[in-house]
């Protein structure tokens, strides 16, 4: 058992000493006031695993959870796509999340939110650490409303946590290149976070299952996941309403 | 509704039709070398089409389709339509679904909440951007309009602080003639 431990621990030295080495800028830069906004990049090992799939010949469908950035758009206008961004950060289901709103109203919320046309199906999302800062209730309904608008090979990215008191800056991100992520801060005050780790996480977000884990220097999760849709392929989800 | 125009003295030299209009056509570096303007006070209800650029700084709610030439929406323009235009520029806000048959470029003071379709899209630092971009570095984008369009309408023309008002009709320079019907 301590051999498992033990070498668990120096894999992780290890990864975290990899990681560290590929982080550019000055840690914890974003959280000071007037630093110009782009001022970190971050090395990423597991998105280029996704890159290498697209397909040249046929359009591919992108969710960016997050707000829009030129870099982002910059990266996927060398590829026939379609790139949505659902700017969700700034969405009030952040706030609600913490009223008396039923998980069924919320749903309904992020849905009319999100506006996606009936016959989306994205082949990738981008949840970056959005999924930190839905509470279990909001996390749940936002995997019902999200669900309509994957099929069996969606993949997404996303960053979660080893342990729960790990700390998320208020930052966003983008795509400079495929290995290389541009870390900005963001600007307004950050929303109540509720990290969860990767057990919670696949049983509220039960779309998706976790393929891949990277153990990332201030104890952030890269996680790369792949569609779980045996429920609407049994026929008890029909598609968008 | 323009009688300061005709009272001062700086205004350019222009045919006096043309002073009885809503738009101001001037000459620009950019596309075709003529650009037509929609001032900071005019709110336009209605679908624009023509042949030339154009620069929105007041308010439209409708259309704009000039599929052959540039569409610029300034920093003070609110657009509430959907836009199809060789270029778009976007400066401004504007809700609506947009078509660029050659590029879209989001300013970094733009804010747009619609979908994009172009071959090429540019977005600045700053910009704000809820929707989606259809990209295709590969190709142009295909409008139905198979030429120029000819007219320019517009349904209801105001003043910002005046009560809606119908302007029958106008000539906006020798060449173009503008309808404008009332609604």
């Amino acid at each position: 058992m301590s051999f498992f431990h033990d070498h668990e621990a120096r894999i992780s030295q290890k990864k975290i000493g990899e990681l560290n080495s590929m982080v550019t800028g000055t840690p914890g830069a974003e959280l000071t006031p007037g630093v110009p906004a782009m001022s970190r990049t971050q090395q990423t090992l597991l998105f280029p695993t996704l890159v290498r799939r697209f397909k040249q010949d046929r359009r591919l469908s992108v969710l960016e959870i997050g707000p829009a950035l030129p870099e982002t758009v910059a990266f996927f206008s060398q590829f026939r796509c379609r790139l949505h961004f659902a700017a969700m950060y700034t969405d009030p289901v952040l706030q609600l999340q913490t009223g008396e709103h039923t998980e069924d109203e919320l749903a309904e919320h992020i849905s009319q939110s999100f506006g996606f046309r009936k016959e989306t199906r994205f082949d990738l999302c981008l949840f970056w650490d959005f999924l930190n800062y839905l509470d279990d209730k909001a996390l749940r309904a936002f995997n019902t409303a999200l669900r309509p608008y994957l099929h069996q090979s969606t993949r997404a990215h996303a960053f979660t946590v080893r342990t729960l008191n790990t700390r998320f800056p208020n930052q966003q991100y983008g795509i400079e290149q495929a290995h290389m992520f541009s870390i900005r801060p963001r600007s307004g005050k950050q929303a109540h976070t509720s990290p969860h780790t990767q057990a919670i996480l696949v049983n509220l977000l039960s779309s998706f299952d976790i393929d891949q884990g990277m153990l990332l220097p201030d104890g952030r999760l890269e996680i790369l996941m792949t569609a779980c849709l045996q429920e609407q392929a049994a026929g008890t989800n029909t598609g968008p309403k | 509704m323009f009688e300061k125009h005709r009272n001062s003295k700086q205004e350019p030299i222009v045919p006096q039709t043309q002073q009885d209009t809503f738009v101001t056509p001037v000459n620009t570096a950019a596309g075709s070398g003529r650009s037509a303007i929609i001032g900071p006070g005019i709110h336009i209800n209605g679908e624009i089409s023509g042949d030339e650029n154009l620069l929105v700084e007041g308010k439209v709610d409708g259309k704009i389709s000039l599929d052959l030439h540039q569409v610029e929406i300034g920093q003070t323009g609110r657009v509430n339509a959907n836009i199809t235009a060789k270029v778009i520029k976007i400066a401004g806000e504007v809700r609506g679904d947009i078509t660029g048959t050659e590029k879209v470029i989001i300013l970094r003071s733009g804010n747009v909440h619609g979908n994009i379709v172009a071959p090429r899209m540019t977005l600045e630092d700053g910009a704000i951007f809820k929707g989606s971009i259809d990209m295709d570095p590969g190709e142009t984008v295909n409008t139905k309009s198979a030429g120029p369009a000819k007219k320019v309408q517009e349904k209801v023309i105001e003043k910002a602080d005046e009560s809606p008002k119908v302007v029958t009709s106008g000539k906006l320079n020798d060449s173009k003639s503008y309808s404008l019907n009332g609604g």
